[in-house]
């Protein structure tokens, strides 16, 4: 495991997005969010669907624009990269891995072209010989073998594994620094699943890559995560090292999350299993305060009212709840 | 920087094996396909009849003959108009004409759509209002008489007025057509795949959307040949057309004002409706293979050993 050190690669701070749909209704997808990603660590965002990880993906990426807080990347504002080299930089530096491979590959080029244009693009490699050998290399790499072969595939001839696997290699091909990964094995038949982990960790292990993996099941945020971020209708609402999280929660939702998965043994296996994935709650009424207020069995009438501050626990493990905030300092007086 | 992984050693000496581009594959199921071989030997037989006119119908169409409605002899194949010009002749020369007026304004007219139907709708906003709201206007406009009050406005318009017109008014169709196929593409994980890795915008258009849209901007190019050659035959044979040129349409005309039909001249209406019914079912069969050829997953697959075997037929 790697414990997060040194300067961030990535910084979110008090970062909100809002939309507006028609005049009345609003949707906080992401509430006053804020971590940092530490250099070469796989960082994993779990929720449930509809707690706004796909939206903290595309902010990052800047396919959406906050509505407010910074993203830093190693210290540059992502919301004011100004001109085309800055965002060419940007978009070479910070890639993204799609949930569907079924939708995320243009169904009219083959593997080899896709991987080998984002070389193209940013003229890592100069010669087309040199571009190709090194395709080839990448189809090695994520195991689509024999390389030559693949090279010339279509998407409509791949399966779903070997297509996220041609995906993985498109993010991968011009060495970027950071991946964001969103749900990139959800669609996956489940014996699939363990490859593709396997493989973004070998990503990290060998090219040093940084990882936020987004995932709506604690197998795999157990299995690959170095530390993990629980999200829950837009905000954070604990964070902490993998196994402190899953062993040790200390949010009543993250609490509520863990004694509900039906075989806890099945944490261990890595994400080969279904039935840690976490379930969808009822929607309940936009409120000022803690999103789960309502289904809260511990909450106190501040929770409606206030989003509770950030409170430190042991190690890097931190939790934003009233309800043990109030307990520690009970604790210490 | 950093490497992705470490290379292994035995890549060094990995080389590509060389297939068949996709144009000649896309091209090889073409042929395959029989409807659309049909529609391409006709078309392509009539674009050989223009180009070889002075080869196969010698001299001046418009030649007068003292040989006034004569019916076929060995002669005059086809017989003769009132004039006493050839009617074989006038069918053969008045391929060109129909032809390239049809082609330029089908061109025209295609580029018109995509210019207006894609740009519009891929950069969203205020351009793609205002390309929609054009294009609301202009269909609501009838083309033909459009292009009559126009041709009249004109005193007999030309072949540039008339490919003017053609296209002026065709172009809603296909714009409106492809601007629903752009919005769709356009928010696809793939497109937004594509910018992610740095591509630019127009590196979007043309390498991630226009690849998906080919069959239907053929298609589009195709339809409206037929409607530039339908329209182009009317306004010649309203007489709105410079009715001195040989054309199709013209030949239709001089034949109902001498009143052929009347005098059981069949020879001279038959042949020039036979020809531009020719011309428009084979743009409509290619077209139809087109849509059968579009959907890769409907074809069979590329495999390099089919390929090898394709000789021997399917
Ligand atoms: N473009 C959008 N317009 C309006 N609402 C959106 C948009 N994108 C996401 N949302 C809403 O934001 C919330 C979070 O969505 P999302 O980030 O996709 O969640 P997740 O990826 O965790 O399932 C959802 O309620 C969703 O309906
Ligand atoms: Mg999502």
């Amino acid at each position: 495991m790697t414990e997060p050190e040194g300067v961030p690669i990535l910084s979110l701070t008090h970062v909100s997005k809002t939309f507006f749909s028609g005049r009345r209704s609003r949707i906080d997808a992401v509430r006053d969010v804020t971590f940092h990603l530490y250099p070469h660590e796989i960082v994993c965002l779990v929720g449930e669907s509809g707690s706004g990880k796909s939206t903290t993906a595309h902010l990052i990426m800047a396919m959406e624009t906050s509505t407010s807080g910074t993203i830093r990347y190693q210290g540059q504002d992502v919301a004011r990269l100004r001109g085309r080299s800055a965002h060419r930089q940007y978009r070479r530096a910070v890639q993204m891995i799609f949930q569907d491979p079924y939708a995320s590959l243009n169904p009219v080029h083959t593997a080899g072209y896709t991987i080998g244009r984002p070389m193209e693009i940013h003229h890592s490699i100069a010669s087309a010989s040199q571009r190709n050998k090194a395709v080839l290399r990448l189809l090695r790499q994520v195991d689509l073998t024999p390389p030559a072969e693949f090279y010339y595939k279509l998407p409509y001839q791949l399966s779903g594994g070997q297509r996220q696997r041609v995906a993985i290699a498109r993010a991968l091909a011009v060495q970027p620094a950071l991946i964001i990964a969103d749900e990139p094995v959800s669609m996956l038949d489940v014996s699939l699943r363990a490859g593709i982990l396997q493989l973004i960790l070998q990503a990290r292990d060998e090219a040093g890559v940084t990882f936020l993996y987004i995932t709506h099941d604690l197998a795999s945020a157990r299995y690959i995560g170095d530390r993990i971020l629980v999200m829950y209708r837009g905000i954070i609402c604990e964070e902490g090292m993998a196994d402190a999280v899953i062993n040790g929660p200390q949010h009543p939702y993250t609490k509520a999350l863990i004694e509900a998965v039906p075989n806890p043994e099945h944490l261990e296996d890595g994400g080969t299993v279904d039935d840690t994935v976490i379930p969808s709650h009822p929607s309940a009424p936009a409120s000022p305060g803690c999103p789960y207020y309502a289904l809260c069995p511990v909450s106190v009438a501040e929770c409606q009212q206030n989003l509770p501050d950030w409170t430190e626990l042991s190690g890097k493990h931190r939790v934003r709840c009233f309800h043990v905030a109030d307990a520690r300092h009970g604790v210490k007086t | 920087m950093m490497t992705p992984f470490t290379a292994s050693p035995g890549d060094e000496g990995e080389a590509l094996p060389s297939v068949k581009p996709r144009s000649a594959r896309t091209w090889l199921a073409f042929v395959r396909n029989r409807t659309g071989l049909i529609g391409i030997v006709i078309f392509v037989g009539f674009v050989v009849l223009g180009l070889l006119a002075p080869v196969i119908a010698p001299g001046n169409p418009a030649t007068i003959t003292m040989h006034i409605m004569s019916p076929p002899t060995a002669h005059y194949w086809l017989g003769t108009t009132a004039e006493g010009q050839s009617v074989w002749s006038q069918v053969i020369w008045g391929t060109r004409p129909t032809l390239v007026i049809g082609f330029i304004a089908g061109a025209l007219t295609t580029a018109l759509s995509i210019i207006i139907g894609v740009g519009g709708a891929y950069n969203g906003g205020a351009l793609d209002d205002v390309a929609t709201m054009f294009s609301n206007i202009f269909i609501v406009i009838p083309g033909i008489p459009l292009m009559i009050v126009l041709a009249t406005y004109l005193h007999h318009a030309g072949t540039v007025a008339m490919i003017l017109v053609i296209s002026a008014t065709g172009w809603p169709f296909g714009a409106r057509v492809l601007r629903s196929q752009t919005l769709a593409l356009r928010k696809r994980d793939f497109v937004q795949a594509a910018r992610l890795t740095g591509e630019s915008t127009w590196g979007i258009v043309q390498r991630e959307l226009f690849p998906n849209m080919i069959s239907l901007i053929v298609a589009n190019f195709l339809s409206t040949i037929m409607y530039a050659i339908g329209a182009e035959v009317s306004l010649q044979f309203l007489g709105l057309g410079n009715i001195n040129t040989v054309s199709w349409g013209s030949m239709l005309y001089w034949a109902g004002n001498y009143q052929a039909l009347a005098f059981g001249a069949w020879w001279w209406i038959i042949p020039p409706g036979i020809c531009i019914a020719l011309v428009g079912g084979a743009l409509a069969l290619v077209n139809r293979s087109i849509d059968e050829i579009a959907n890769p997953q409907l074809t069979s697959a590329p495999k390099r050993g089919r390929l090898h075997r394709g000789g021997t037929g399917s």
